[in-house]
């Protein structure tokens, strides 16, 4: 029998020596390969190869930074079949440095202008320090800006913001989490359809909540514009939220806008109400916290929550009327997944022992937290403030670590920490998915979950954990999939992050109320009774 | 146009080469080369590479420290992505990432040298680590053979691979001329090692190091003679091992090549094994490779007559 080598070359392919031998074995286990040789192409090893007889006219061009594969086997087939499978597993984790003929890459805005000559938007993410000069090029060329960078200092955010409302133009953040702009995606933002509903925020998560739940409820999602979380600010003076609204009033594609910020300066609300009031378009405010009588009185639509302001814009949109429901701690036992959270507020309750009573909120979103700490308040009044909400997506929590949309392992020592301490009674947690986001954020959770059960299960507790996964099924890690991972691990999902306040909220409420004799309740439907009276307004 | 920036971040380093700082502030830029799980290699201009790697990894002569997360791979970076270097911080616009040099412990890769008597304690145990190098070896295997690891179970078989095979009579060749304190012949020889067998680093490439790395901690006067060996490396081996070796040329080697040097010529016979078995889980081939260098190295260092060391006698 005589056999055939084939080889191949991979340029400038650098693997961990582990992973070449690994795969040099599951080579040699397949029928007909006699020998596989894995190597960077260096001289030393061309000589090695020769002398296994597996050197081949394929390798002559071959390089030290070249990874060679060479096989020997018993014909041409199984050759070819354990090239194409080294390839297929070499493809997973591709690590290919630059060869010597590679791409140009803009090195400067000017660089990068040249070659995308129709551009009109520059995303700008360098370091802070870096941030103002990089903005303001842009705006000098008269290109809008995505300033995701953070920690651009207030001073600069005023200038460049002045500079943008001279030129006509957006400057979005800075730390600017999120935008879609005509259907592009920018930042943490999810995939959501396209129509009519238009969204200025200065709130990240608010924003990505408040669209995927317009999503959700059938309708989309025009233009949705970013501005930064200080842009309400009194000093900036709601600049950019201004631009934003006469650009969606302007935008023949929105018919609802949804406007989105903590509770503004007085003179800065005042003068945001006033243009949106002067809109011509129905609009939707929802300053978390605000006063809605303020918003009311200027004929715009109050919302309380995220979740409110969505289903209000996905109302109009869709040209259905407005849902009823509109203040902040209502919940409607009668609505149809009222009985269904009360039930399972009651269940949970009744496994929690005497001693557990603190919510323990592990945020990644901060307007999630913002909203989710409103909402306890609410329904709990001066008790809300023994309970505990972080941000942990905050600069207290991130310095020196990547954000916990991007790196779970913060918070899931949060997790694990709060199912063994003894107080606790409910974990609740946000999910956000969405491009930027890590690729399985709940899958990545799910031990540290488990950790937390298992602590309170050998101290003889159970610990709730309740969740909201803010996503859609376009999303790359997809709203069911991810919500599955979750419900796989006992935790309680709720659909939007305002309800699965509400839940935890009615979770403590129950075993505040029960207290000592929770264990021995014996009429769910009671205390299921005497929650809905506390939770209404 | 897809959305895949990152906030922008800091992570501060915890170690970094007390001689890399000066080297960063000269390049100004470089771009990333390769990655990896635990580390991030970035290529200078002028061909350097240095290596952002996870503090477990320890010090590395052309590395910085620091905890960037379990899989550098999935940081979102990609090959020839720019990289802003200064004396302070390493700056990766891609990802918005900034590694702070400013509380990193400057940590220096400089071998010192052993103090006297070393010769005649390495003559002492040097029977003895060798066992414990074989027993290390084979508890490495069959991985750590994959290398130059056969060349330690010196009462096996000898079947060992064909770079293998070439690289003891390599090194048998090294440990006659190196005696003689002709520097330059012993690079003639020793050039034959570079870019020899598996791995990012190839064997010959580490064994090399090892060598250089023991002669230098002996003080022995042919620890020059990698420089001849290492002229034209960067065309016989890869960029990673060049990169090395150059370090290594320079008395530059890593900390866990320093801990196993301390360990081997140290007063105490105690960490000796544990050195040996951590040098051997240093990557799939590299510890033992090394380790391998490292062996012969102290033996030429130490004898009382040349041509006293080699793996194939």
């Amino acid at each position: 029998m005589t056999a055939v080598v084939q080889a191949r070359v991979f340029p400038n392919s650098y693997r961990d020596s582990v992973e070449l031998m690994r795969i040099a074995a599951e080579l040699e286990s397949l029928d007909g390969v006699l020998r596989a040789g894995l190597v960077m192409a260096t001289s030393a090893n061309c000589e090695v190869l020769t002398e296994a007889g597996l050197f081949v006219d394929a390798l002559a061009g071959a390089g030290p930074n070249d990874l060679a594969i060479a096989v020997s086997a018993t014909d041409d087939a199984a050759a070819g079949a354990a090239l194409e499978l080294a390839a297929s597993r070499l493809g997973g984790q591709a690590t290919e440095a630059a060869g010597p003929a590679h791409r140009t890459d803009a090195r400067t805005l000017a660089e990068a202008v040249a070659e995308l000559s129709h551009a009109d938007l520059v995303l700008v993410s360098t370091p802070g320090p870096y941030a103002t000069a990089e903005a303001m090029k842009a705006l000098k060329r008269g290109l809008h800006v995505f300033l995701f960078s953070d920690n651009v200092p207030l001073a600069d955010e005023i200038e460049l913001k002045d500079l943008a409302r001279r030129k006509g133009l957006l400057l979005m953040g800075p730390d600017c989490g999120t935008a879609i702009l005509d259907g592009v995606p920018l930042g943490f933002a999810n995939a959501v359809r396209r129509g009519s509903v238009g969204l200025v925020a200065a709130s990240g998560t608010g924003l990505q909540q408040v669209s995927c739940l317009v999503d959700r409820l059938g309708a989309g999602i025009s233009q949705a514009i970013g501005v930064g979380g200080r842009d309400l600010d009194e000093r900036v003076g709601g600049v950019m939220m201004l631009a934003g609204i006469e650009r969606l009033v302007a935008d023949p594609g929105t018919a609802v806008l949804v406007l989105i910020s903590k509770p503004p300066a007085d003179s800065v609300a005042k003068a945001v109400l006033e243009v949106a009031a002067r809109a011509g378009k129905p609009v939707v405010v929802n300053f978390l916290g605000g006063d809605p009588e303020a918003i009311r009185s200027m004929g715009l639509i109050a919302a309380p929550t995220f979740e409110a302001a969505a289903e209000a814009a996905a109302a109009i949109a869709l040209g259905q009327p407005l849902p009823a429901a509109m203040d902040l701690s209502a919940y409607d036992p009668t609505a149809p997944d009222g009985q269904a959270l009360l039930a399972a507020a009651a269940s949970a309750a009744t496994t929690l022992r005497e001693g557990q009573w603190r919510i323990r909120g592990l945020y990644s979103g901060g307007s999630l937290a913002g909203e989710a700490k409103l909402i306890l308040k609410s329904v709990l009044g001066a008790d809300a403030t023994r309970h505990e909400i972080l941000d942990l997506g905050d600069d207290e929590y991130t310095v020196g670590r990547p954000h916990p949309m991007i790196d779970p392992r913060l918070r899931n020592e949060h997790i694990t920490a709060a199912g063994a301490d003894p107080d606790t009674a409910v974990i609740l947690l946000d999910v956000v998915l969405g491009y930027g986001s890590q690729d399985d954020p709940a899958g990545a959770m799910v031990p540290a979950i488990e950790d937390a059960r298992a602590a309170a299960t050998a101290a003889g507790r159970s610990v709730a954990v309740v969740a909201s996964v803010c996503g859609t099924e376009a999303d790359p890690q997809g709203l069911s999939d991810q919500e599955r991972r979750l419900a796989g691990a006992g935790v309680l999902l709720a659909p939007s992050n305002a309800r699965a306040a509400r839940l935890a909220a009615a979770i403590a409420e129950l075993a505040a109320q029960a207290g000592p004799a929770m264990a021995q309740a014996g009429s769910l439907g009671a205390i299921a009774e005497a929650s809905t009276a506390g939770m209404r307004p | 146009m897809s959305a895949t920036a990152v906030r922008p971040w800091t992570a501060p380093a915890a170690v970094v080469s007390a001689v890399l700082p000066a080297r960063l502030e000269a390049s100004r830029q470089g771009r990333i080369h390769s990655l990896y799980r635990s580390a991030i290699d970035v290529v200078l201009p002028n061909g350097d590479l240095i290596v952002i790697a996870d503090p477990a990894l320890g010090g590395l002569p052309n590395g910085v420290l620091v905890d960037l997360g379990p899989d550098h791979r999935r940081l979102g970076l990609g090959p020839d992505q720019p990289v802003f270097l200064g004396a302070r911080s390493i700056e990766v616009p891609a990802i918005g990432l900034r590694i702070s040099l400013d509380s990193a412990v400057r940590w220096s890769p400089e071998l010192a040298v052993a103090h006297d008597g070393a010769s005649l304690r390495w003559r002492g145990r040097s029977r003895s680590v060798r066992t414990h190098a074989a027993a290390g070896a084979r508890l490495g295997e069959p991985v750590a053979c994959e290398g130059l690891g056969g060349l330690l179970t010196a009462d096996r078989p000898r079947a060992l691979p064909i770079h293998a095979a070439r690289a003891a009579a390599v090194l048998d060749q090294l440990a006659a001329a190196l005696p003689t304190d002709d520097v330059d012949a012993a690079g003639r020889i020793a050039r034959r090692l570079v870019g020899l067998g598996p791995g990012l680093t190839p064997s010959g490439d580490d064994a090399l190091i090892g060598l250089a790395a023991a002669l230098r901690a002996m003080g022995h006067p042919a620890q020059g003679f990698l420089d001849e060996a290492i002229d034209d490396a960067a065309v016989r081996t890869t960029a990673v091992a060049a990169s090395l070796l150059r370090h290594a040329a320079a008395g530059e080697f890593s900390e866990r090549l320093q801990r196993l040097l301390g360990a081997l010529l140290g007063d105490d016979d105690a960490p000796i094994a544990p050195a040996i078995e951590q040098a051997v889980a240093w990557g799939a081939t590299s510890g033992t490779d090394c380790l391998v260098g490292v062996l012969l190295g102290l033996d030429i260092a130490a004898a009382p007559v040349p041509q006293a060391a080699g793996f194939t006698r």
